[in-house]
């Protein structure tokens, strides 16, 4: 078999992998960066289908966090602008705008009497500010301690849609966590889409001496006295034999053990794998009209439906979404559970006809483009944030990626996160051959 | 003949959008209409989760 020799393989080109790769390029550590899609940035690109502009997941990415942070940090072109998160909750056929200040007190206060209001403000309160609710119970279960009020739930139903989550389902301890570090952040999205952005990653580490692999897959990762070694991949017709004092693998937890051989795992690691990395489902639609279905500039809220259904006109902020004259209405829900795959005939059906209930030209104007679930092994999320550490009990191996996120806001920095932990450890343990 | 493995297909519908052939539908999980799928395999290079598969078909 033909060798190759890196300082460090990286498995797999989503935001964890790219940020991983570059980081460590710019310490001067020889990076390999394999990916098994033609395309970079797994469920964090986007392409192109009739026109549009459609992300493969991520929607929008926090600005001036952790991801921006390395993005600087390895002097790659960051093209984003910053979406207007202005939030609306139609509720009993009125829409209410969440207020930049005070906006939660103000939506509750529309539908409960002052002293149920307050109560509620008062427990949220403690939550954010003095001791975190407990993960082990939901957070429809913990609101339920303080209000019976549908109109108040449904503003939590519609909050714990834009973390992606179905609202029973969602832990209270994450919830209030989620809130409290997604308060006063800046999101915004790349014009171009989020291949372009990913590319600009590619760049950067392709500009160190590192190098990208798209459409190469890897056989397994090589374990020897309980630590790795490298990687062996398959490249036009060949097996090639990666050799690389590190690897990691931004393949998800359970596709990283697949790879090693689970007889090489720690039973207790195996046991928490099982436990705690759990996928999350979630529904998206693109939605193409003439007119813009929905005159907001922000993200609403349709929280009394069958599912927790939201939308955003996203060719209102980002025109080269759409071809000329054409308008692109995103609409994410979640299901009826988040945790269990999902039924798509089933969901589907649900989410459109509250779609067609909440959008009145729905049916004459609206045309359903393109559909996607997120489910099972290419996921909305790996897990939530803080179920497994990113060291596997293989020496040298490493998982990056929304699996193996620490408590930061869900999604993108979890993953930029986990990577920079990563580069860190790596960097403190393993110094880049001399070249 | 191209195969969809139902156990592992998500729904993602990634594969409708790069069959040069408009030859695949992901309303629920992916399906082939088969009058248009030209076996160009395309798609199987686009799956995440390896859900689809050529099937070799018997020339007995």
């Amino acid at each position: 078999m033909k060798k190759q020799k890196y300082d460090v393989a990286v498995i797999g080109s989503g935001m964890g992998g790219l940020c991983a790769a570059a980081l460590l390029s710019h310490q001067g550590y020889r990076t390999l960066v394999v990916e098994k899609l033609p395309f970079v940035g797994g469920r964090a690109s986007s392409f192109n289908y009739k026109g549009f502009t459609l992300p493969t997941g991520s929607l929008y990415v926090e600005m001036g966090g952790v991801v921006e942070g390395i993005f600087k940090e390895v002097g790659a072109d960051f093209p984003v602008r910053p979406f207007p998160i202005d939030l609306c909750f139609r509720i009993g056929g009125k829409d209410y705008l969440m207020a930049k200040k005070g906006g939660l007190r103000g939506l509750i206060s529309n539908f409960a009497p002052e002293n149920e209001t307050q109560r509620l403000m008062a427990a949220l309160r403690r939550a954010f500010a003095w001791s975190e609710p407990s993960g082990s119970i939901s957070v429809r279960d913990w609101l339920l301690q303080y209000t019976q009020n549908d109109k108040v739930l449904a503003i939590f139903r519609g909050l714990t849609t834009y973390q992606c989550v179905n609202f029973r389902n969602m832990p209270a301890g994450e919830f209030m966590r989620q809130l409290k570090l997604g308060g006063g952040a800046t999101a915004g999205a790349p014009p171009q889409g989020f291949l372009e952005l990913m590319r600009q990653l590619v760049k950067s580490i392709e500009a160190k001496g590192g190098q990208v692999w798209t459409g190469c897959r890897v056989r397994h990762i090589i374990v020897e006295d309980g630590g790795t070694k490298g990687i062996v991949v398959g490249r036009e017709g060949d097996q090639l034999e990666i050799t690389a004092n590190a690897v990691i693998s931004d393949a998800g937890p359970q596709q990283t053990m697949e790879l090693s051989g689970n007889e090489n795992f720690d039973k207790g690691y195996l046991k928490e794998l099982r436990e705690k990395v759990r996928p999350l489902s979630y529904i998206g639609l693109a939605i193409s009209s003439d007119r813009p279905l929905v005159d907001f500039r922000g993200v609403m809220f349709f929280p009394e439906g069958r599912r927790q259904v939201s939308v955003m006109c996203t060719s209102l902020v980002y025109p080269e979404y759409a071809p000329p004259r054409k308008h692109l209405l995103q609409a994410w829900a979640a299901p009826d559970s988040s945790f269990l795959p999902l039924d798509p005939a089933k969901e589907i059906d649900m989410v459109v006809q509250d779609l067609r209930e909440a959008i009145p030209r729905f049916d004459r104007e609206a045309e359903i483009l393109h559909v996607s679930y997120w489910q099972k092994d290419w996921p909305m999320y790996r897990a939530l944030p803080g179920a497994i550490s990113q060291k596997t009990p293989i020496e040298n191996l490493y998982n990056v990626g929304d699996g193996v996120a620490p408590l930061v806001p869900l999604g993108l920095p979890g993953c930029a996160q986990s990577a920079r932990m990563v580069v860190d450890d790596i960097k403190q343990r393993i110094k880049p051959d001399a070249a | 003949m191209l195969v969809i493995n139902e156990d592992r297909c998500v729904g993602c519908g990634l594969c409708v959008s790069f069959c040069p052939s408009e030859a695949l539908k992901a309303w629920g999980l992916c399906t082939v209409i088969r009058e248009r799928c030209t076996d160009c395999l395309v798609c199987v290079d686009y799956c995440p989760v390896d859900a689809l598969e050529i099937l070799e078909e018997s020339t007995e």
